[in-house]
């Protein structure tokens, strides 16, 4: 596990220098002049010239990439053109709120889809396996904005039980931030209403964030669940006078989850990026939402900087779920192991 | 939202109870079930409760306007930007020394008392209204405003173009400001209260955060004016929230909001449904399909003004075909004006007499205007060498503005009836500038549009003709070039006499309409969805995009 777990340590800041270097590549290879854009229509030449100087736009390619990765080696991740702020600043402010709504999806992931999941597999062929398995192609198979859509038109305007967009309302003041994380936040401040507000601006985001995902959740622990019902063992168990219960709590539950997990893991980054459309449809002002508006503005600094953020943590994600592997399942280790 | 949330959420209870009460059960059971109820029922009435309460547009007793934005703010610094979005917030909390009047270009005083401007001596004085303070204390007196007027030059952005010709600042007593200009400049007096005009800053805020750069950093996010609302909250991309300034010079003792709050909806449909539902009173930046349909919409009208902003289509006068000025004329007859007002703009626009709109001073309704007559535009064409067209042309457009492709899709039909083979191409809009400003890759047509910060000709002339505004100089991206043009234009922002000014303009519209560098499309109508219950709403076509909140009430 060692092993592993220093492998993937030296490759962290490889992959990362990488991404560095073909985002910057790729972001100055469309023709775009941000500060003009930025500046607006009315702006004299001497404006334009002066932002252009200010963000450092007027030196060569080469030079203002070894600025940006000395400045990164400092932990500065450069002004953002559109919001006129450090860039560390803004993903501080902007980053809590989709960990928030992708923590919001993840629990309603994990709290329908593996139990929807368990029942169409322990129920096989039967009527709620059907429903089931229709239900999650359905969420699959739905655009996240039209779905968000589609919610807000149900929820907002028919049922009036729901808000339709933004953090929190309009009443209630944004709680100090201590984690960025609105409903929480708001619990430490001892402001319910807060609390309330941002709780139910939190529901639709995260159903329409999650829904593809229950979808793969659902699917893989119900083969999961299938493929584990059939193993030999299970009948030795049973042979054995174990209760149906013990044998699906012991030995289906633990044994199908395994490969869910790794799914699981992967579904954080899914969620992750999908949570950029979840973001506009529902003006959810995270980092989604920031990173829409920085490729608009052909905003350099602040496009590095999620994409870096974002890939950071798909390989922080990806290394979690291989150590958790390793940890549910023995075997592996033992076979990594016996291979070096 | 309605109160039917909390009559549901009693329901629930009145059901779990009667449950609990019929249900055999341990006495563990009962806890934990009483328990997972409280939980539920408490987290679902605070739910409810929220989401029930916090979206009444104007709150109770009307103390609170809701508006929302499709378009996010670049700065809370007034002094730094020439965005659309930003001055929404400004004008909240911000005020400058004078205003233009009602819904005119005419200008009046508004933190000064009264104002001179001796031409001859080039000196501008404002004397001060008396008693006036920022929401932090400090006094608006004559060292604020040179303060001001010294951070606007030494950060060099936002109207610090139209101030240059200041050249010194004296303050002989506290509520009197002496400007001392280099000459005359039209368009100077503008930049004290146009909508990015010079916005006042609490001398105090601009002292204690002024480090390396006049308190950019500070006041990007933080905001202390003399306005009638002081800035509560602001969260970016999400909302900002206005208190009212208790101490306001003005008082609060007619019809006004206690709380502003702007949100920010970047969905176009939710900002629709909000408006819809009475959650929010304003929906600014609405796509125009969006805002025409709104106008059938039951408890919503849709504000319908002329305003400054013009539409044209700009063809490349440097090179190709269209370098000549002829069949430029020709391409200017064979465009279907009345198509792309009545039906792709639904009727809210007319074909101007050239490229002033028709409210704007200066405007020349006796100027040639260009009909659409096909026949005549194909035998220019001949008599200019291209019998039956026979060459290509691009049009670029840019993401965002809703009226270029339909644009662009009627010129290439139209251009296709004359043989000119049009294609057209979609562009971010930083790529579509980028493109635009450099003359060597610029050589297409392209739709654009202008309105004014300064209320005089000078300011579309300039920019849009100029051989100096070519390309990232200005917005002369058609390279459009003429030195008598030019001679006069100048002639005319140093001219102190108004109506010889007017005649200079005049004759420069004059030679742009015969050189046709653009057609000139649309002259548009503002349209603005609100709540049928706002009242109060005064839209002046100089404050594009902005409602004065303390005028506004139900």
């Amino acid at each position: 596990m060692l092993r592993l777990l220093k492998r993937r340590l030296i490759a962290f800041p490889i992959v990362l220098f990488g991404m560095s270097l073909m985002t910057f590549a790729l972001t100055h290879l469309v023709p775009g002049d941000p500060a003009r854009l930025l500046a607006g229509p009315h702006a004299s030449a001497a404006q334009v010239a002066e932002l252009r100087h200010q963000y450092g736009f007027d030196q060569s390619l080469p030079a203002q990439y070894a600025t940006y990765m000395g400045d990164l080696a400092h932990g500065d991740l450069g002004m953002s053109i559109t919001t006129r702020r450090p860039v560390t600043e803004d993903i501080a402010q902007f980053f809590p709120a989709t960990i928030e709504l992708t923590v919001a999806a993840l629990l309603l992931v994990a709290l329908i889809g593996l139990p929807l999941g368990l029942a169409a597999g322990l129920l096989k062929g039967r009527m709620p396996d059907h429903l089931i398995r229709l239900l999650s192609i359905s969420a699959v198979s739905m655009p996240v904005f039209w779905l968000g859509i589609v919610l807000q038109i149900i929820f907002y305007e028919k049922l009036a039980i729901l808000p339709a967009s933004g953090r929190i309302g309009e009443l209630s003041i944004p709680p100090a931030h201590v984690t960025g994380f609105y409903v929480l936040d708001s619990l430490f401040a001892g402001d319910f209403a807060a609390f309330g507000s941002a709780l139910a601006h939190l529901v639709l985001p995260a159903f329409t964030l999650a829904a593809g995902s229950l979808a793969v959740i659902t699917r893989m622990t119900r083969a999961s669940v299938v493929e584990t019902s059939e193993a030999d063992h299970l009948r030795a168990a049973r042979a054995k006078g174990l209760s149906n219960g013990l044998v699906i709590r012991r030995h289906v539950v633990r044994n199908a989850l395994l490969p869910v997990t790794t799914v699981f893991g992967l579904q954080v980054g899914t969620l992750l990026a999908g949570s950029i459309l979840t973001e506009v449809v529902f003006s959810w002002p995270g980092i989604g939402l920031y990173a829409v508006n920085a490729i608009s503005n052909l905003d350099y600094t602040a496009i590095m900087g999620v994409t870096l953020l974002i890939s950071a943590i798909y390989l922080a994600v990806n290394l979690v779920t291989d150590l958790l592997y390793l940890l549910l399942d023995p075997r592996i280790a033992d076979a990594q192991e016996a291979m070096a | 939202m309605t109160p039917e949330p909390v009559l549901r959420d009693d329901a629930n209870r009145g059901q779990l109870i009667d449950e609990l009460l019929r249900t055999p059960m341990s006495r563990r059971d009962a806890l934990r079930r009483g328990g997972m109820a409280g939980l539920a029922l408490t987290g679902m009435s605070t739910l409810l409760a929220a989401c029930g309460g916090g979206s009444t547009a104007s709150g109770s007793g009307a103390q609170q306007l809701v508006m929302s934005s499709g378009a996010t703010p670049v700065t809370l610094d007034p002094m730094t930007s020439l965005d659309g979005q930003s001055p929404l917030l400004w004008r909240c909390v911000y005020e400058t020394l004078l205003e233009f009047k009602g819904s005119s270009t005419d200008l009046e005083p508004h933190l000064a008392k009264a104002y001179e401007y001796d031409t001859k001596a080039n000196r501008l004085v404002f004397h001060l209204r008396d008693g006036i303070t920022f929401t932090d204390g400090a006094a608006l007196d004559a060292a604020a405003v040179k303060l001001n007027v010294e951070r606007q030059m030494a950060v060099n952005q936002g109207i610090a173009y139209a101030l240059a010709p200041i050249k010194k600042i004296e303050t002989p007593d506290a509520s009197t400001v002496v400007l001392h200009t280099s000459g005359y400049s039209d368009g100077l007096l503008d930049g004290f209260a146009s909508l990015y005009g010079l916005y006042l800053i609490s001398p105090k805020a601009i002292q204690d955060h002024k480090g390396k750069d006049w308190a950019q950093s500070w006041l990007r996010s933080n905001m202390v004016g003399t306005g009638p609302y002081q800035l509560e909250n602001y969260a970016l991309n999400q909302q900002a929230a206005f208190t009212k300034h208790d101490k306001y010079w003005g008082g609060f003792s007619g019809p006004h909001f206690e709380r502003v709050v702007v949100q920010y909806v970047n969905d176009a449909s939710s900002e629709r449904l909000q408006l819809e539902r009475g959650t929010s009173s304003v929906a600014f930046f609405l796509p125009d399909d969006d805002v025409y349909a709104m106008r059938d919409e039951q408890g919503v009208d849709v504000l319908n003004r002329p305003a400054f902003t013009t539409y044209y289509i700009g063809l490349p006068c440097h090179t190709g075909p269209t370098a000549d000025k002829r069949v430029r004329q020709a391409i200017s007859y064979g465009f279907d004006y009345d198509t792309a007002n009545k039906h792709i703009l639904n009727g809210t626009a007319t074909q101007p007499h050239g490229p002033l709109p028709h409210t704007f001073p200066g405007y020349d309704a006796s100027l040639p205007r260009y009909e659409y007559d096909p026949d005549r535009a194909r035998k220019m064409l001949a008599d200019a060498g291209h019998e039956g067209g026979g060459f290509e042309l691009k049009y670029i457009y840019e993401s965002g503005y809703y009226w270029k492709r339909p644009f662009g899709e009627l010129f290439q039909a139209n251009m296709k009836d004359l043989g000119i083979t049009v294609s057209t191409q979609e562009l971010s809009p930083s790529t579509w500038a980028a493109k635009l400003q450099d003359k060597s890759s610029a050589n297409e047509a392209y739709g654009v549009a202008w309105w004014p910060s300064l209320a005089t000709p000078f300011d579309f002339l300039w920019t849009l003709f100029a051989t100096s505004a070519q390309g990232s100089s200005g917005y002369n991206f058609t390279y459009y070039s003429n030195k008598t043009f030019d001679g006069l234009l100048d002639q005319a922002t140093s001219e102190v006499d108004k109506a010889k000014r007017m005649a200079l303009y005049q004759r420069c519209q004059q030679i742009v309409v015969d050189d046709a560098p653009y057609l000139y499309i649309s002259d548009v109508n503002y349209l603005l969805p609100m709540a049928s219950s706002l009242k109060g709403a005064v839209f002046n076509p100089m404050y594009l995009n902005v409602l004065d909140p303390y005028e506004l009430h139900t």
